[in-house]
């Protein structure tokens, strides 16, 4: 199917762009090319449609599955607590279909265990993992625990999980809020350490060298080895390499800001608020003078970019500061 | 011991695997479904909404339902024409009649091409391959090419930009034309031969 190429293809690309610019010949000599047999006018159909098609795809390059996604995620996790909060007072004809579900349930999840049981000698267990890029992630386990991971922190756990006990691995920094379960505890192994609860929220960090694991609500068990702590609201467990695990009562305000975006400081000296913002927002902090370390603040800063904490900084202490790349540089006011 | 690494899209024969990891919530399988299917579902609503903000709304509740329901989720064919019928479903539910009809006008006043494009669905799809294959075209080629049809500058403007002669531009969108045609070509032979019959 050759078509009939007696005509510059430039013409036709004129013809396209605006043929009232054309010369009335030139647009003469386009039409009559275009009715002269039929392959010259499906090549022509062909041709305007993809040129129109083509006119109408820009919108693609402001469509952004990676960054719309997390958003959509977030929205899910929000749906997903909204369905599972349990409804107060049910219609009776409902009660009565969740007691049939439930025994269904019950055939079903004995059959699933029994099938399992049977499976559990041939098959290898599947292994989940999930790890956090550039921003803090949501995971959600089978039992609807939720853990927070920090940035480049890391949690797996595998297909066994909540059969006897609820098991998962992580490495980095994690906020865990595990679903109350007393029939199945919650182990979280952090290489070397284990923590075990039943149902509380507390956070896990775990460096090269340290573990640290500090309550929000509920009882915490944290163990090495042989050594366990057991570890209420406020009170914080830390494993060293090769010292004994220390308890002590938490004096940090800001150990969940990586989470929730909030900085708090009531009369902070400068030295620690230096040390919670080079944290928080992963930069490098100098006090240029002794004097500087002992001013304090109080203030809270929620969800604020690193200039806008800055700025206020200085200005409530009346200093100066310089932000060159990740560098922070806090000096006193030249006279 | 298996290891899976989420993200990245599967291919259609994985969808078992896919609704696997929806019945249970896991955030891969709905990452790479939605990374596979957000442009072209969003192309496929905007062709009803009209405005891109709303025809990606639309698609993400299309995913957030589908989350909310992941233990009841009936595919009967695929989960491609599943996500299709639901967005199409959804217009159909969050707008008034009134707005249809209205839409529905200016479908037919809209010029009255001798070639109608289809369905929306196929329309779609050929506007992600078109775009896609432009995304593929060499570089000058293809900024001249996008600074023509994408923003709209006639050749006189993209030549003075550039620095180029006119002529130089439109032999450049020649070029682009014809590397366009060839990269479709599968699809273009679909119609070809119906033509070939007129």
């Amino acid at each position: 199917m050759e078509p009939n190429n007696s005509i510059d293809h430039l013409l036709l690309i004129r013809y396209l762009n605006a043929k009232e610019q054309l010369s009335n010949s030139e647009r003469a000599q386009v039409e009559q090319w275009i009715q002269q047999n039929s392959d010259n006018q499906a090549e022509w159909q062909s041709l305007k449609q993809l040129w129109e098609q083509a006119g109408q795809v820009n919108h693609f390059q402001q469509i952004d599955a990676q960054v719309d996604w997390s958003g959509v995620w977030a929205k899910m996790q929000v749906e997903d607590q909204s369905v599972s909060t349990p409804v107060r007072s049910l219609p009776l004809y409902q009660q009565r279909v969740w007691k049939i579900a439930a025994s269904f349930a019950l055939l079903l999840t004995a059959a699933w265990v029994f099938w399992q049981t049977w499976q559990t000698s041939s098959v290898e267990l599947a292994t989940y993992t999930f790890t956090a890029q550039d921003s803090v992630e949501v995971v959600t386990l089978p039992d609807g625990s939720q853990v927070h991971l920090n940035e480049h922190a890391r949690l797996s756990y595998q297909d066994d999980f909540g059969e006897d006990s609820r098991t998962v691995q992580l490495e980095g920094e994690g906020y865990f809020e595990v679903v109350s379960n007393p029939e199945s505890p919650f182990y979280v192994h952090t290489n070397p350490t284990t923590v075990r609860v039943v149902g509380t929220s507390f956070n896990i960090n775990s460096l090269d060298q340290t573990v640290k694991v500090t309550v929000n609500s509920g009882k915490v068990a944290f163990s090495y080895q042989k050594d366990t702590l057991m570890l209420t609201p406020d009170e914080v467990g830390l494993y060293t390499e090769g010292e004994p695990l220390q308890e002590f009562i938490n004096t940090d305000p800001n150990y969940l800001s990586w989470k929730t975006d909030i900085l708090r400081f009531d009369d902070t000296p400068l030295s620690q608020v230096a040390q919670d913002i080079t944290r928080h927002y992963e930069v490098n902090i100098q006090l240029e003078d002794e004097v500087l370390k002992e001013l304090q603040i109080t203030s809270i800063f929620q969800n604020e970019p690193l200039e806008a904490v800055l700025e206020e900084i200085s200005a409530l202490l009346d200093i100066q500061y310089t932000l060159e790349n990740n560098q922070i540089t806090f000096f006193i006011n030249n006279p | 011991m298996k290891n899976p690494s989420p993200v990245i899209p599967l291919p259609q024969k994985q969808e078992e695997g896919i609704l696997e990891g929806l019945r249970h919530g896991r955030e891969a399988a709905y990452q790479s479904l939605f990374e596979q299917y957000y442009p072209v579902l969003t192309t496929f609503a905007l062709q009803y909404t009209r405005d891109l903000d709303a025809a990606k709304e639309l698609v993400q509740e299309v995913f957030i339902t589908l989350y909310r329901k992941r233990e009841s989720i009936k595919i009967e064919k695929s989960l491609k024409s599943y996500l299709f019928q639901a967005v199409y479903r959804r217009y159909l539910n969050t707008h008034t009649r009134e707005e249809r009809r209205q839409f529905h006008h200016q479908e037919v006043s809209k010029e009255h091409n001798s070639h109608d494009y289809a369905d929306p669905l196929e329309q779609a799809e050929s506007l992600q391959r078109i775009y896609e294959a432009v995304r593929q075209l060499p570089e000058q080629c293809q900024q001249i090419f996008t600074m023509n049809r994408f923003e709209g500058m006639n050749n006189q403007a993209i030549a003075d930009q550039l620095n180029l002669s006119k002529r130089t531009v439109e032999t450049q969108i020649s070029k682009a034309l014809k590397l366009l045609r060839q990269s479709l070509l599968p699809q273009i032979l679909l119609f070809l031969p119906l033509m070939g019959l007129m």
